[in-house]
């Protein structure tokens, strides 16, 4: 495996001064999918914004981003050096028409560029071609799966080198769902490194080359898909920690 | 039927002079949900920095309008930076901004008060000819005329720039969802700093076109802060092709009053309009009106 792309040490963060996550580490590697699974509330959300640099309360610990300690970057600064967040809730500009949502997800004024806005949009479009048909249409005419597209396709017209997913799946229909995590995997082989937060376990462990299991703030198991997948380690972990 | 196509080209020319006010109001808006209170004074500094310019000094038109933008770009940007970024997400339920540009304005106010001294409205020179144009039964002035050319100018401009541009994008995302926009690489700081640099010019152009017909007054801004808000709100907040709506709607409405109504009484026509639109299109002509979201 090449080296990690993204390194987070340590990580705890949370909301004013209450710490949701608790010295997490996890690494992921150019090309490789990493899940992140756990029950509603443990910190999933929190864990994949504080990465980002979305930041509601004190963090410590480091992220490094291709070997540069990003740890205190504030969103727009990670975005811009190549991780992005595609938040949960289809959250889109809803004012704004399908493209020029995509446009705004090409930030003009980068200094590293692999892909030109033609470039990106071609292949945003290959990827979804829904959003080429649907381009002037306002994006909050748009039905759930379609403006998780959106938000999607918006985050990789910046070609990402991190992308981090939350929720991918939830509350969309199993064709879109299938759809989304086929444009992930054509993402992956690129080389776009992505961590995902999926509820659907199932999913998680099928569409990823490893996995964590966050409970109350912290990874509890932590290995390769395909092996928790035949174990079975998870559910009994995450069914026993509901009892 | 005569007096009655006078009140209206009146009130559209009248209604431009609101416009220009209005647009500078909306820039700020669309990009920071904010209204700055303090646009109003905005204009009236920059009117006596016409006057100033012009009059005092006897600068070239261009070199005042130039010092005008000038010097109104730069308290808006003083203004967004100690009256505005503190508030700036923190939440619909935060409007600390409201009282901080309102007070902002009371400062502005007060200096220029200070300064200028409580002298009557005194006349700033046009470059255009003072003389009145006739078309049929029709009168105007030039003056007027180029502050409605001024507007429907500096309205597709925004229009284009809104449309068409990535800033343009940026300014209304930004204004919609805070996080995904800085999640996409775009700072909510240099947003909002833009929009009032924006907006700062719009003001110092406003004020620069419109001081002829206003004449210098330190006590303008209030009156035309509150037309401005009119403007805006009948037009609907947000929207470039309202904030024209609304402000040449005023025009017309406060000229139709006074012509049949009683011109001591012409806030009224403001209030009446408002509250007809309202209850109509309670968003406004073309709008559709959010609070400022986190």
């Amino acid at each position: 495996m090449s080296a990690a792309v993204l390194q987070v040490r340590g990580l705890s963060a949370g909301y004013g001064r209450m710490t949701v996550v608790r010295d997490i580490d996890l690494e992921v590697a150019p090309g490789e999918a990493l899940a992140v699974v756990g029950r509603n509330g443990v910190g999933k959300t929190t864990l994949l914004k504080a990465i980002a640099g979305v930041r509601a309360g004190s963090n410590s610990g480091q992220v490094l981003l291709d070997g540069a300690d990003v740890s205190r970057a504030p969103a727009d600064t990670m975005a811009r050096r190549g991780l992005a967040l595609v938040p949960e809730g289809h959250r889109v500009f809803g004012g704004l028409t399908v493209a020029e949502n995509l446009m705004l997800g090409f930030f003009p004024w980068r200094r590293s560029r692999t892909r030109s806005l033609e470039e990106s949009l071609a292949r945003v479009h290959a990827l979804f071609p829904i959003l080429a048909d649907f381009a002037d249409r306002p994006a909050a005419a748009l039905s759930g799966g379609q403006q998780q597209m959106v938000a999607l396709g918006q985050a990789l017209m910046a070609s990402p080198r991190v992308l981090l997913v939350d929720e991918p799946s939830a509350g969309l229909a199993q064709v879109v769902i299938a759809e989304i995590y086929a444009a992930l995997r054509t993402l992956r082989e690129s080389g776009t490194a992505v961590v995902v937060v999926e509820q659907n376990l199932d999913i998680a462990l099928r569409q990823s080359d490893r996995c964590l299991l966050v409970d109350n703030g912290r990874v509890v198991v932590a290995g390769r898909s395909e092996e928790l997948l035949v174990s079975g380690e998870l559910t009994e972990t995450i069914h026993g920690g509901a009892r | 039927m005569s007096l009655l196509l006078n009140a209206i080209v009146t009130g559209i020319a009248i209604g431009a002079v609101y416009g220009l006010i209005a647009m500078a109001y909306s820039v700020v808006f669309v990009a920071t949900r904010v209204f700055n209170l303090a646009q109003g004074d905005l204009v009236m500094v920059g009117v006596l920095v016409s006057f100033w310019a012009i009059e005092i000094r006897h600068w070239p038109q261009v070199v005042a309008l130039l010092v005008v933008i000038g010097v109104v770009c730069a308290l808006s940007l003083v203004e967004e930076r100690i009256a505005v970024r503190p508030f700036l997400g923190r939440g619909v339920d935060d409007i600390g901004w409201f009282i901080s540009t309102l007070a902002f304005g009371l400062v502005i106010a007060t200096i220029a008060t200070n300064l200028y001294g409580n002298r009557p409205p005194l006349p700033v020179a046009s470059p255009l000819t003072k003389d009145a144009i006739r078309i049929g039964s029709v009168t105007t002035t030039p003056q007027l005329l180029l502050a409605f050319a001024t507007l429907v100018l500096v309205t597709v401009l925004l229009e284009l720039f809104y449309r068409r541009t990535w800033l343009g994008h940026a300014l209304r995302g930004t204004a919609e969802d805070r996080e995904v926009a800085a999640l996409r690489g775009i700072s909510a700081v240099r947003m909002s700093r833009i929009a009032f640099l924006l907006g700062g010019v719009i003001a110092g152009l406003a004020a620069f076109v419109i001081a002829p017909v206003v004449y210098a007054d330190v006590s303008l801004g209030l009156s035309y802060s509150i037309k401005g808000f009119v403007a805006l709100a009948v037009g609907g907040f947000g929207s470039t092709r309202g904030a024209l709506a609304g402000a040449l709607s005023l025009g017309v409405a406060e000229q139709v009053f006074d012509l049949y109504a009683d011109p001591h009484y012409e806030l009224l026509a403001a209030l009446l309009l408002l509250l007809v639109v309202l209850t109509v299109r309670p968003h406004g002509i073309f709008g559709s009106a959010k609070a400022r979201t986190v």
